[in-house]
């Protein structure tokens, strides 16, 4: 048998429920408002499908490319290729960053290539890594290292530049009497918060710098998902491909937050 | 007080001249006619230049004003834009585009020309063989996709079983010749340059996996949009006609036809004469697009997955099939090339 919840916990359980959604929210209205606009604008100027699909039309293809795994398959992709790119990255602009950060000649040794390299777009990276690395997987995630490098590595420079000296003082104080200790257990965790923001950025560029690649040499992924659909007239697909990156960015964008929120109370 | 009058007769006429001359400006404004075509051996650049698209221009006022693209897709992407009026492609886009755009097909103008290279040194002796290998091929909405499936179907392979490479149609001779593929897939005259490079060689030919008009695959469509198509059924009927005069042409004067293409499209005419010779782009006079041809083909692009099952082509093959009774009626020399 069972016992119905009294009235004022089911409402206070209602009201838990209602404020655990209050950072969602703003997202939903924006894609509900999304949604309507571009249903109006559909049924006012009531474009060819294959300029402008209505929402409906979208929504079946994804289920339809949902089903047969097809949008599963090519984010896999994506995201894999993205992620071994960004993992490479942070495995070497963070220790590279933290040095730099920690020793003046070393930056002023190495700065200079940073900044050489730097304003070169991924993108302009896309015909030498089909020369260097051939079409396979190897050139599509150096083009994804190379989105993803500078925003880690100069996130982490100056998140060590950065470092209050009063908590460096602290250090000292309470212990940390090499320059080893002091870096390990002062200046790393303080530029923690700084390198977070680094790979938060980094994997939206890398998201950007995917896309970029798979449109240009790839067999699966969600750019090549997006250019097919661009080449066979099928605004529904294209649309699909953008939608999944937008939904997959903001979700991963929401757990690096999650992670670096979390962080920077436990270093509090 | 005369002179004041003179001033003011004068200032009348002036007046009166000005209105009339932009009363009639739009009576005397040219209407221009954007015709997508891509730098290929298409008919419609020997229209061009031996002038055969003069009398309707002079006769309804317009001007055809060729707008180029490097392949299908975007030409498609203007045409849904409103960029373009009629256009030239590839079977696969012409098709997608009568599928989902509000355009019609209204011809057929080229055959064939489309291949499978292979370096020359290649041990690859059939389809069959590219099992496990690199093929480059100029995208899914081009109509080599769909061919390459259907040459790997026979042999009881599919996509799954190659490793695809998408490249541009012209870069696909070259990346075979450094044997950066097994394989390519491409359009003529990329083929024809690639031939008469000496280091790669044809496979198969499109004829042999898929003959399906008078004995060759179809390589080019023209198709018109449809409001434009209604407006000026009569302009459409005599871009064909060109069309249809420039294959005749070609079929009379290849050697004519390739100094005239080399001229427009910058390729070399001994690259062209290759192409003829060869059979790798073939020219007919029969242009009609029958509703047979099309069904056959679209089927073929469904199974391909290119488009949706309910997808129906428009066409309308009274342009064509009024075209090849006027040409015919006047000397022709063969049907079918090539001639040489």
């Amino acid at each position: 048998m069972s016992v119905a919840s009294p009235p004022t916990a089911r409402r206070a359980s209602e009201r838990g429920w209602f404020a655990g959604t209050a950072r969602v929210r703003p997202f939903l209205y924006a894609a509900v408002v999304m949604l309507v606009v571009w249903q109006i604008v559909v049924m006012i100027t009531r474009p060819d499908p294959s300029v402008l699909p209505p929402p409906i039309d979208v929504a079946l293809t994804f289920g339809h490319l949902l089903r047969d795994g097809e949008l599963g398959l090519d984010t896999a992709y994506s995201l894999g290729r993205v992620l071994c790119a960004w993992l490479f990255s942070a495995i070497v602009a963070i220790p590279l960053g933290l040095l730099m950060g920690n020793s003046r000649s070393l930056e002023k040794t190495i700065n200079p290539f940073v900044e050489l390299l730097r304003p070169i777009s991924p993108l302009a990276w896309i015909p030498m890594a089909i020369l260097w690395f051939g079409i396979g997987e190897l050139g599509k995630v150096f083009v994804v290292f190379i989105g993803t490098f500078f925003p880690i590595l100069l996130s982490t420079i100056g998140g060590v530049k950065e470092v209050d000296p009063v908590l460096l003082h602290a250090g000292q104080v309470f212990g940390c009497t090499s320059r080893i200790s002091l870096f390990r257990r002062v200046v790393v965790p303080a530029a923690m918060p700084s390198i977070f923001v680094g790979l938060r950025v980094a994997f939206g560029t890398g998201w950007a710098a995917i896309i970029a690649a798979e449109l240009v040499a790839a067999h699966t992924g969600l750019g090549y998902l997006i250019a097919n659909g661009m080449d066979i007239l099928r605004a529904d697909q294209v649309l699909v491909g953008m939608i999944a990156i937008g939904v997959l960015g903001f979700l991963f964008d929401s757990f690096f937050r999650y992670l670096q929120g979390r962080y920077v109370r436990t270093a509090r | 007080m005369g002179a004041i009058r003179s001033r003011r007769r004068c200032l009348v006429c002036l007046c009166g001249t000005l209105l009339a001359v932009f009363a009639s400006a739009p009576a005397l404004a040219e209407e221009v006619v954007n015709y997508g075509v891509q730098p290929d051996t298409d008919p419609s650049f020997i229209a061009k230049a031996l002038g055969y698209f003069a009398p309707i221009e002079k006769k309804y006022h317009v001007k055809v004003v060729f707008r180029e693209f490097s392949y299908g897709a975007p030409e498609n992407q203007a045409m849904a834009a409103g960029a373009l009026e009629v256009a030239s492609a590839g079977m696969g886009p012409a098709t997608i585009a009568v599928s989902r755009l509000p355009a019609t097909l209204v011809a057929i103008n080229i055959l064939e020309q489309t291949a499978i290279l292979v370096p020359i040194d290649s041990s690859l002796q059939s389809p069959c063989g590219l099992k496990g290998k690199t093929v480059a091929f100029p995208g899914v909405g081009s109509q080599q996709y769909p061919l390459l499936l259907k040459a790997l179907s026979k042999c009881g392979l599919n996509a799954s079983d190659i490793r695809l490479f998408k490249s541009s149609g012209p870069d696909i001779p070259i990346l075979v010749e450094h044997k950066a593929v097994d394989a390519g897939i491409t359009w003529d005259p990329s083929i024809s340059v690639g031939l008469a490079s000496g280091k790669v060689r044809v496979l198969a030919k499109a004829e042999h996996i898929m003959p399906i008009m008078g004995g060759h695959y179809i390589g080019n469509g023209v198709y018109v949009r449809n409001d434009f198509l209604e407006k000026h059924p009569r302009i459409v009927q005599g871009i064909v006609l060109a069309n249809v005069e420039a294959i005749n042409y070609i079929l009379c004067h290849p050697e004519d036809a390739a100094a005239l293409w080399s001229k427009q499209i910058g390729i070399k005419k001994n690259v062209i004469e290759l192409s003829l010779d060869k059979g790798i782009s073939v020219y007919s006079l029969d242009v009609v697009p029958t509703r047979q041809t099309m069904d056959a083909y679209t089927k073929f692009l469904k199974d391909a997955g290119i488009l949706k099952p309910n997808d129906t082509p428009r066409i309308e093959s009274a342009f064509a099939a009024k075209a090849l009774q006027e040409v015919k009626a006047g000397k022709i020399c063969i049907v079918t090339g090539p001639s040489r």
